[in-house]
């Protein structure tokens, strides 16, 4: 196969869109960052809200900064936070790519520097337009799946056929990423079953973390939507989320902000664990866990979902795959695919996971997303402080 | 492994099925169209046999019925695997959902109140 045009990278994976990232550094600078970036599809504003240093968010934002996606950053800083945004910068531009920095204090207020950060940006645009293209193929690629606004179609069909996308993402040598723990409670004997035994003993701590922290915060994961939808306990929806990971074996395990080495299917932990050394609260729901993903630089994201999702992620494609034939027929503007045909009898679980495996492919070649072309790029560092 | 079953059902077959049900294991199946009280429902197993059951009250599409009498604290099946305990009798045919089913998960959390 001739593979996909992709943007070459200096140093990591090569990117399947050549985006510019315009990182606030603080919630201050949201705004001025937001509306530099909303004038131009390619500038993709996604940042850290508080004001408090805290070196694993740096790394967090740089680990953004430095997406195969992203080409080039632009970070927007109030001036006085705690976070090091010199530091970003540095680090950023370390990978080879290139980054401008904008202090909004040094600029001198909200409309000149969101003037300034638009030129810039379209400077940056314009530069990238000279990004060289390279082959990407199947095994390049790293893809998270991730389920929100489950129903009890989500376990029939969408996850089901994800999975098989999954199984043949992997079966071309490709990384595939799951997280969501929360949503894996009381799947414990399946993922057991799964996992190679060194990364056992993590999964078992991890969903021991995500049983106490569902504990702690009094919320077992299952909402009045996903009620509704027929999901009774967490454990029938952490069944039905578990058929996102296919028939592969779990080769790895990822804490957050690591990236996978070797293609397989990944675990990645995204859960606040108290005695973790690393600051994290990243349960806010699907934004925060596509922002994990994404942190982790997955490519695209496969989004599933029964009841209707409609978010996208600031520097990964989302594609919107329903198990709910109905949704699909409500929200096609959101739903890039129905697996709900599954049900209704026209296509098969194998056919529908190469339909989406399809998809992802075409989108990795450039084709936009329902997400995409919706404009929905939401993505947020979530840290505890 | 229950991430693998596959619906055996394709085509025409399928358009008269109204509930699945997805192991053997199971005591439930999982509607896949809104069904009447006290009608007579089609049942597809995962082997491709079919069954039919009286469904005892309404079922919203995409919710579940039991299968056969389960006592009370008794497992629920689906997938092959537990996904909570019953707080009351159920009868064959009846919805299984939020009011007469606990997660053991967070009865393990919280204790039975």
């Amino acid at each position: 196969m001739a593979g996909i045009k992709g943007f070459w990278r200096k140093k990591g994976r090569p990117g399947v869109r050549n985006l510019v990232a315009v990182i606030f550094t603080v919630g201050c600078a949201q705004t001025v960052a937001e509306r530099i970036a909303s004038e131009f599809f390619e500038a993709r504003p996604l940042g850290y809200l508080s004001c408090t240093r805290n070196a694993d968010c740096e790394d967090t934002i740089v680990a953004l900064g430095t997406h195969p996606n992203v080409g080039a950053a632009l970070v927007v800083a109030l001036g006085c936070e705690g976070t090091d945004y010199k530091r970003i910068i540095k680090d950023i531009k370390a990978s080879g790519r290139e980054a401008a920095l904008l202090v909004i204090q040094e600029t001198g207020g909200t409309s000149v520097s969101i003037k300034k950060g638009k030129q810039i940006v379209c400077r940056l645009i314009e530069k990238l337009k000279e990004t060289p293209r390279c082959s990407i193929h199947a095994k390049d690629l790293v893809v998270g799946i991730e389920c929100g606004g489950s129903d009890a179609t989500s376990g029939l069909t969408a996850n089901t056929s994800a999975g098989k996308a999954a199984d043949i993402i992997i079966s071309k040598g490709g990384t595939v990423i799951v997280e969501e723990f929360r949503e894996l409670i009381g799947c414990e004997k399946i993922l057991e079953s799964k996992a190679v035994a060194s990364i056992r003993p993590d999964i078992k701590k991890a969903l021991h973390n995500a049983f106490e922290f569902s504990r702690m915060t009094s919320y077992f994961a299952v909402s009045p939507g996903n009620k509704k939808g027929g999901l009774t306990t967490i454990e029938e929806k952490s069944l039905g989320a578990a058929c996102k990971l296919g028939k592969s074996t779990i080769a790895g395990f990822l804490d957050r902000n690591e990236r996978p080495v070797k293609p397989g299917l990944y675990l990645l932990d995204t859960v606040y664990s108290a005695d973790s050394d690393k600051i994290c609260l990243c349960n806010g729901g699907d934004i925060n866990g596509n922002t994990c993903l994404s942190e982790s630089h997955c490519h695209i994201i496969i989004f599933t979902t029964g009841r209707g999702n409609i978010i996208g992620a600031a520097l990964s494609p989302v594609i919107k795959v329903t198990g709910n034939p109905d949704t699909y027929e409500r929200m096609m503007e959101n739903m890039d695919i129905n697996a709900g045909e599954i049900l209704e009898g026209s296509i098969d679980i194998n056919k529908m996971g190469e339909k989406i495996f399809q998809l992802l492919m075409e989108v990795a070649a450039g084709r936009l997303t329902k997400s995409e072309t919706a404009g929905h790029f939401e993505s947020i560092v979530m840290r505890q402080w | 492994m229950h991430a693998n079953y596959i619906f055996s059902i394709t085509g025409k077959k399928q358009v008269c099925i109204q509930a699945l049900v997805l192991d053997n294991k199971d005591n439930v199946a999982v509607s896949i169209t809104d069904l009447k009280k006290n009608s007579m429902v089609k049942v597809q197993f995962q082997d491709g046999c079919g069954t039919e059951i009286i469904v005892i009250e309404n079922i919203p599409k995409y919710h579940k019925f039991a299968l056969c009498d389960i006592p009370r604290n008794e497992q629920i099946i689906k997938y092959g695997y537990p996904i909570g305990r019953t707080i009351d009798s159920i009868k064959k045919g009846m919805h299984v959902h939020i009011h007469n089913t606990i997660s053991e998960a967070e009865v393990r959390a919280y204790g039975r109140d």
